[in-house]
């Protein structure tokens, strides 16, 4: 399922907007849904919920350090810092701001965003944003299923062992670009994997007739 | 048969052309080289004019061996500084290019390069330009002219011999040097390395024969006469030292560290994106006296000051352009003092003080191995404007804050003015005189209605006249402390509506959306109604935080609150204490009340405009340290020195006030908090207020470290 992420240190603004934001997508889009979390105390952890989801934009408030989240830690990060981090593993995952202060006080994260929405718009025109936000996700996932189905032909041609440099190093930039684990450089030909099986089949052969033997001895 | 290519000896020439802006960069290139070969002294003589026409530049560096002038020198886009970034004698080189060399080409058409390393005999070569500017010439054509037994001229320092170095000699300059060129070659070198540094360990000898007024060695000795000079050391984690020197009065050195936190006072501590930084700055006022036991003149210090005014980055001794350069149209003020000193001109008697950046020569010194987020600009000149940059920016703000704090309480404690007396005590004076008035005039009175003086009549009249005239000005002091009363509770409201607004501007923000939800989910085909109910919920919480706030601003001037009579201070504090609290809520701060019953002679107004400006300072405090997000607000009855009374205090569990800043807190204008861009720092207002209060009503206000909360703890007594 399509998703999208949203973050917000204010459980009860949290909510609110999740509920603003499921209610268009329940009478819109119903093939999508919404993630909410507070903020988390480590950014490795924003990398983990973005792939655990598969989501296709976020929603960020920010200024992320007025409550405290579970009553243990207030956010150590501003959304602004979130977003680079987030923008480190994923660069081409769409990410909008929410705001109380004025886009002008706003102007250096306004940069580093799709866009950054001041809340009494936001409030004013949910639909559109919603909307906004769906289309950017779409088009994220499409680049990706792309990107994916590219890899899929990729993986198939290294399988088969007719894998060229150029294509280990495609595989390679798209593994990347994807945040999927790396195989082309580690890949092996077809025959070699083939001769490696055989030799595992074979030890493992040597090994069953052994035990049959020391059964039948016991048994004598 | 393999193919390969082959490179135009042209291509040569273009590359140096293309890379290097002018004959003035050609030259530093060439310099550059130098101090990478870890020399301590550089030769550049620049002879374009009479007889001679020829470019000298040479070092007493290590030098080079022949396998290594064939294996690094002549291999064109090799750099050595790629590899080793580090010289042998720690300074971080500055090309990596490997094109510096032929930048000579910039300079004249025939090069001669001797040099001598170590226990080797000295060799050079000879490079004729011309030769690689022909059609279809390929490079490895060109046969370099070996020197046969050349000889080489080290430069030598007094106390050192040196035996190696390297000495290039350009012949056939292809531009006339002018005297502006000349000028503009010495600036640049005498920025070459800062000089935060031993200075001595790079000496640059610049000779001319176009502008005899330079001097030969590249010197700035002026720096010495600096009437304040503060450094300061930031390790890139908690702490950080800074030492102020005073030319004139050396009594005054001092030495401290400082926590980081107190220091910046900026929100979301702990975010600094700097690694260690050291930070020089030096104040020149441009006066004489400044000058006296020296052989500078007040010109020579205008020439200086209009040459090298600015506060430049250096990146491993390397200056970083535009920042702090004056010919820079943006770079030279890149810290906004001008505009900063153009909002508040206040001049160094008032506590709001602030330098010009005329005024001021610093120096930043960042290494890039320990300051990876501060990056170079795509166009090569400047860093990015990051995160990173935002914060060295800051850090170098609160610097020259410290500097102004500290040249302004030197000068308030040197021109030994008369205290200001508070407003109370020249009322009283005044009162005094007008009642001593009051009483001669009295005595004239009754003196000349006893004498039945025929003058006397228009004599009484006169004394009645006087009489009403006192009444008359009493009632007026009367007024005017009941106007400043107000307008004081009116500036309270002022600063805790900045502050505290924008809790009421979020609450009407999330009442608007819970609303909108709320209905959205109660008029869909199947109406979700718990959905809907919570929201409705949510919508009447945030409603009656909006309704509070517009309460707590219309209560805040009432009539009845300016009347001095017999009051209960309890419920006054914890009404302000209950219409704060949901936006002391909204960032997650816990409240402690310890409120004892107290009943004093007051005006409700100055305990509510001393309560909310001490709160908006604490509300403002507690984000800025990593702690808990604590505020403690007690009330007691207590007697100082047998005078019955009451103490108010509040504590936070901020980062607390520098002792730096603990005199200067309660002057108008004077704030700790200094924004990054786009921020909003303080008015310098509530503090004001709080003492002007506390003086008015004859009270005590002392300011220490909370040792619970370890934030800042205001201590208001006051008379009952």
């Amino acid at each position: 399922m399509k998703s999208i992420g949203i973050i917000d240190d204010r459980t009860d603004v949290l909510e609110t907007t999740s509920n603003a934001i499921r209610s268009v997508l329940t009478d819109e889009f119903q093939d999508w849904s919404l993630i909410a979390t507070q903020p988390f105390e480590k950014l490795d952890e924003y990398r983990s919920w973005i792939i655990e989801n598969d989501l296709g934009v976020i929603v960020i408030d920010q200024k992320l350090n007025e409550n405290k989240v579970k009553e243990k830690y207030f956010s150590p990060f501003l959304g602004n810092q979130i977003i680079n981090n987030i923008w480190g593993n994923f660069k081409d995952l769409p990410i909008f701001g929410l705001t109380n202060y004025s886009v002008e006080a706003m102007n250096d994260v306004k940069a580093i965003t799709y866009d950054i929405i001041e809340r009494p718009k936001f409030t004013s025109n949910i639909e559109t944003y919603v909307r906004m936000f769906v289309k950017s996700g779409e088009n994220f996932y499409k680049l990706n299923r792309d990107k994916l189905e590219r890899l899929s032909e990729l993986a198939e041609i290294i399988a088969l062992g007719n894998a060229t440099d150029r294509d280990k190093t495609e595989a390679k930039g798209l593994q990347l670009d994807l945040q999927i684990p790396h195989f082309a450089s580690d890949a092996i030909s077809h025959e070699e994997y083939i001769r490696k099986l055989e030799k595992n089949l074979n030890e493992i052969k040597d090994f069953k007739s052994k035990i049959e033997d020391y059964i039948k001895k016991q048994n004598q | 048969m393999s193919k390969k290519f082959s490179i135009d000896a042209r291509v040569i020439l273009q590359l140096g052309r293309d890379s290097i802006k002018d004959h003035t960069t050609a030259l530093i290139e060439l310099i550059k080289n130098s101090y990478d070969a870890d020399a301590k002294i550089v030769e550049v003589e620049i002879y374009s004019r009479e007889t001679k026409d020829i470019i000298r530049v040479a070092d007493n560096g290590f030098g080079m061996t022949d396998t290594e002038l064939e294996d690094n020198w002549l291999r064109i886009g090799f750099s050595e500084k790629k590899k080793n970034k580090n010289s042998t004698l720690g300074r971080r080189k500055t090309g990596e290019k490997g094109i510096g060399r032929i930048a000579a080409d910039r300079l004249g058409s025939n090069l001669n390069m001797i040099t001598k390393s170590k226990n080797e005999k000295v060799i050079g070569i000879e490079v004729k330009w011309d030769e690689f500017d022909v059609d279809k010439k390929v490079v490895t054509d060109i046969e370099l002219i070996e020197l046969e037994n050349p000889t080489i001229k080290i430069p030598q320092k007094e106390d050192e011999l040196s035996e190696t170095g390297t000495e290039i000699i350009i012949k056939n300059l292809r531009q006339e040097w002018t005297k502006e060129n000349i000028n503009d070659l010495y600036r640049e070198l005498s920025f070459f390395t800062p000089l935060s540094h031993d200075d001595s360990e790079f000496q640059i000898r610049l000779i001319n024969d176009i502008d005899p007024s330079i001097p030969k060695e590249v010197k700035t000795a002026i720096y010495e006469v600096a009437e304040i000079e503060v450094t300061l050391h930031y390790d890139g984690k908690e702490e950080l030292i800074y030492e102020y020197k005073n030319k004139i009065d050396a009594r005054r050195n001092k030495i401290r560290i400082i926590n980081r936190d107190q220091f910046m006072q900026s929100e979301y501590a702990g975010s600094l994106n700097t690694g260690p930084v050291d930070i020089k700055l030096l104040f020149f006022p441009r006066k004489a006296a400044l000058l006296e036991g020296t052989s500078f003149k007040l010109s020579d210090l205008r020439t200086f000051l209009n040459i090298n005014a600015g506060v430049k980055i250096y990146r491993d001794n390397i200056a970083v352009k535009p920042y702090g350069f004056v010919n820079s149209e943006f770079g030279f003020d890149w810290m906004g003092l001008g505009a900063r000193k153009a909002e508040d001109p206040a001049g160094i008697s008032r506590p709001s003080y602030k330098i010009t950046p005329n005024q001021l020569v610093g120096f930043v010194n960042v290494s890039r191995d320990e300051n990876p987020k501060i990056n170079d600009s795509a166009s090569r000149e400047g860093l990015v404007e990051n995160e990173a940059f935002e914060d060295l920016r800051a850090l170098i703000l609160s610097t020259i804050r410290l500097l102004e704090t500290y040249r302004y309480e030197i000068i308030k404690e040197t021109s030994k003015k008369p205290e200001k007396k508070p407003a109370h005590d020249s009322i009283h004076y005044i009162t005094e005189k007008l009642n001593s008035v009051v009483n001669d005039l009295e005595s004239v009175k009754q003196y000349l209605s006893k004498h039945k003086d025929y003058k006397g009549s228009s004599i009484s009249n006169t004394v009645i006249r006087v009489n009403e005239a006192i009444e008359e000005t009493e009632r007026t002091i009367e007024e005017l402390l009941e106007e400043k009363r107000v307008l004081s509770a009116l500036a309270t409201l002022g600063i805790a509506s900045a502050v505290f607004g924008h809790e009421t501007e979020s609450s009407i923000n999330e009442f608007k959306l819970a609303a909108k939800t709320s209905r959205s989910y109660l008029s869909k085909k199947n109406p979700d109604i718990e959905i809907a109910l919570i929201e409705l919920d949510k919508a009447i919480q945030h409603s009656k935080i909006i309704s509070g706030w517009g309460t707590f601003a219309l209560s805040r001037v009432e009539k009845e609150k300016r009347v001095k009579r017999e009051r209960r201070i309890k419920p006054i504090i914890n009404k302000v204490l209950d219409q704060i609290k949901p936006s002391l809520d909204g960032i997650g701060v816990e409240l402690i009340k310890e409120i004892e019953n107290v009943v004093a002679k007051t005006y409700p107004m100055d305990i509510e405009s001393i309560i909310l400006n001490l709160l908006t300072n604490a509300y403002s405090a507690v984000p800025n340290s990593k702690r808990n997000r604590v505020i403690k607000v007690t009330l007691k009855n207590e007697y100082i020195n047998d005078k019955k009374g009451f103490s108010l205090t509040v504590s936070d569990s901020g980062p607390g006030v520098a002792k730096e800043f603990i005199n200067s807190i309660w002057d108008p204008l004077f704030t700790t908090k200094i924004g990054k861009s786009d921020q909003r720092s303080g008015t310098g207002l509530g503090l004001t207020i709080v003492r002007s209060i506390v003086d008015e009503m004859e009270g005590e206000i002392t300011l220490n470290k909370d040792e619970e909360l370890k934030g800042a703890k205001f201590n208001i007594w006051l008379p009952k």
